[in-house]
């Protein structure tokens, strides 16, 4: 890991190293350790009869565990710790180098707002991520998300997610009119707009905050704008983009709003159009244990009826064909069953609207 | 007070011990290691700063570690988790 240099302060920085280097110790030290006392336990149960099926089994066979429990604390209080230390914090710090924060938001490439935009109510109920004030409280939440983002995939290189994301998309074919929904900061619409340069590429998000970093970083991209607007109802003219994509965008979705955006990902489509929305899916009840608990521990409650739900239907009902619900390796070997690390059992949904 | 006696209302935080006063104390301790760490960080810059350049504290403020400086502050960040993090496995370190 290179030295952070993320703030003007040498302390912040070494701080957020000892974050990152707990986080990995967490998802490849520890993790493996629970998947093991998984085994044991499971085993256990099974001999005396029990079957072991569901996530509710798995966390019975958790109930009196102490490393869950550490396992836990850790997962739900670093990340607490990395927004809201008082001592380096990235809420209290970004704060305190507010020079660094203008530099940073210096007016880029094309952004439209909408001030009349209010936020849904589903989405302002919660502070996502455990980050105080939410995606969108205040002018410094997309640094802040952006700086919180890079200890989320532990031994994944910087930006690995997304290049391999695009990989994936570049073999769905070539593309010439793209939305990314719920873009953020524009971890994923950069890359797009990048690798499809005679592409003419939207990105759309509800956070003012998130989307002016974004546009930030496109200030040399041609191909690159940015709407302020919900993604169930962007406002774009129907039929007349050739893909649609989103990156961790419908976890953060309760199931009617999954629905609402599905049904707008088709309006938004040509016909033939593909929609690539890359989320979470398993169906092994450990990890749907994890999964869920993940939900609960970092303020993500429409994660576990994510999981739940049969999206391969919710899909069809919107009118897509072809749906495919892949495995998404984040980094070579990732999806591996060998593979002893935590890690998000990413997946890549992929549908084409009728031609 | 009984120490299980939780935070109530909507400032509660998650617990996930059978008595919430082991989730806070090991908020302590987590909070002790940051602090000790961003210490001996400082340290490092520090002993570099005087081996270099004679005493300019003000310069460590803004200082970058970069070669074998980096390399050496993530090996003692390394140990310094593991020391600290080993004993939440519960696990035996020698036969007993």
């Amino acid at each position: 890991m290179a030295a952070l240099t993320l703030f003007r302060s040498r302390e912040a920085n070494a701080f957020h190293e000892l974050v990152m280097e707990v986080r990995t110790w967490w998802a490849v030290q520890l993790f493996p350790r629970l998947r093991e006392e998984y085994e044991v336990r499971r085993q256990l149960a099974e001999r005396e009869g029990r079957r072991v099926q569901t996530p509710e089994d798995v966390a019975l066979l958790f109930s009196n565990s102490t490393l869950y429990a550490y396992f836990c604390w850790l997962e739900r209080h670093v990340q607490k710790s990395k927004y809201s230390s008082s001592r380096w914090g990235l809420v209290a710090q970004i704060a305190r180098e507010p020079q660094t924060a203008a530099e940073r938001l210096k007016a880029g490439g094309p952004l439209e707002l909408d001030p009349k935009l209010r936020v849904p109510d589903y989405y302002a109920a919660h502070d996502i991520h455990q980050h105080p004030g939410n995606l969108h409280g205040d002018a410094n939440a997309g640094l802040v998300y952006e700086a919180s983002a890079l200890s989320i995939h532990p031994k994944t290189k910087k930006n690995e997610l997304h290049e391999r994301f695009i990989d994936l998309v570049r073999r769905e074919g070539e593309f010439e009119k793209v939305i990314d929904m719920g873009c953020g900061f524009g971890k994923s619409t950069l890359p797009l707009a990048h690798a499809f340069p005679r592409a003419e590429v939207t990105g759309v998000d509800v956070s003012a905050p998130c989307l002016k970093l974004a546009a930030a970083d496109a200030r040399n991209l041609p191909n690159v704008s940015f709407r302020q607007a919900d993604a169930r109802h962007t406002g774009l003219d129907a039929a007349k983009f050739d893909l649609v994509t989103s990156t961790m965008l419908l976890h953060e979705l309760p199931e009617e709003s999954v629905d609402a955006t599905l049904a707008e990902t088709r309006r938004l489509l040509a016909p033939g159009g593909v929609s690539i929305h890359l989320d979470f899916r398993t169906e092994d009840p450990f990890w749907q244990f994890v999964m869920y608990g993940h939900g609960q521990r970092n303020n993500e409650p429409y994660l576990e009826p994510l999981i739940r739900m049969d999206l391969a239907a919710a899909y069809r009902k919107a009118g897509f064909e072809d749906v495919r619900i892949e495995p998404f390796a984040e980094r070579e070997g990732a999806t591996d069953p060998s593979n002893p690390f935590w890690r998000f059992p990413w997946a890549a949904i992929i549908a084409r609207k009728p031609a | 007070m009984k120490s299980t006696d939780p935070v109530v209302g909507p400032q509660a935080e998650q617990t996930f011990f059978a008595d919430p006063a082991i989730d806070r104390l090991v908020g302590m301790v987590f909070a002790l290691t940051a602090e000790v760490h961003v210490m001996r960080d400082r340290l490092a810059l520090l002993e570099n700063a005087l081996q270099q350049h004679g005493i300019d504290l003000a310069a460590l403020h803004s200082a970058v570690p970069e070669g074998a400086l980096e390399a050496r502050i993530a090996a003692e960040r390394s140990a310094l988790v593991q020391h600290v993090l080993e004993g939440l496995s519960g696990r035996l370190a020698s036969k007993s």
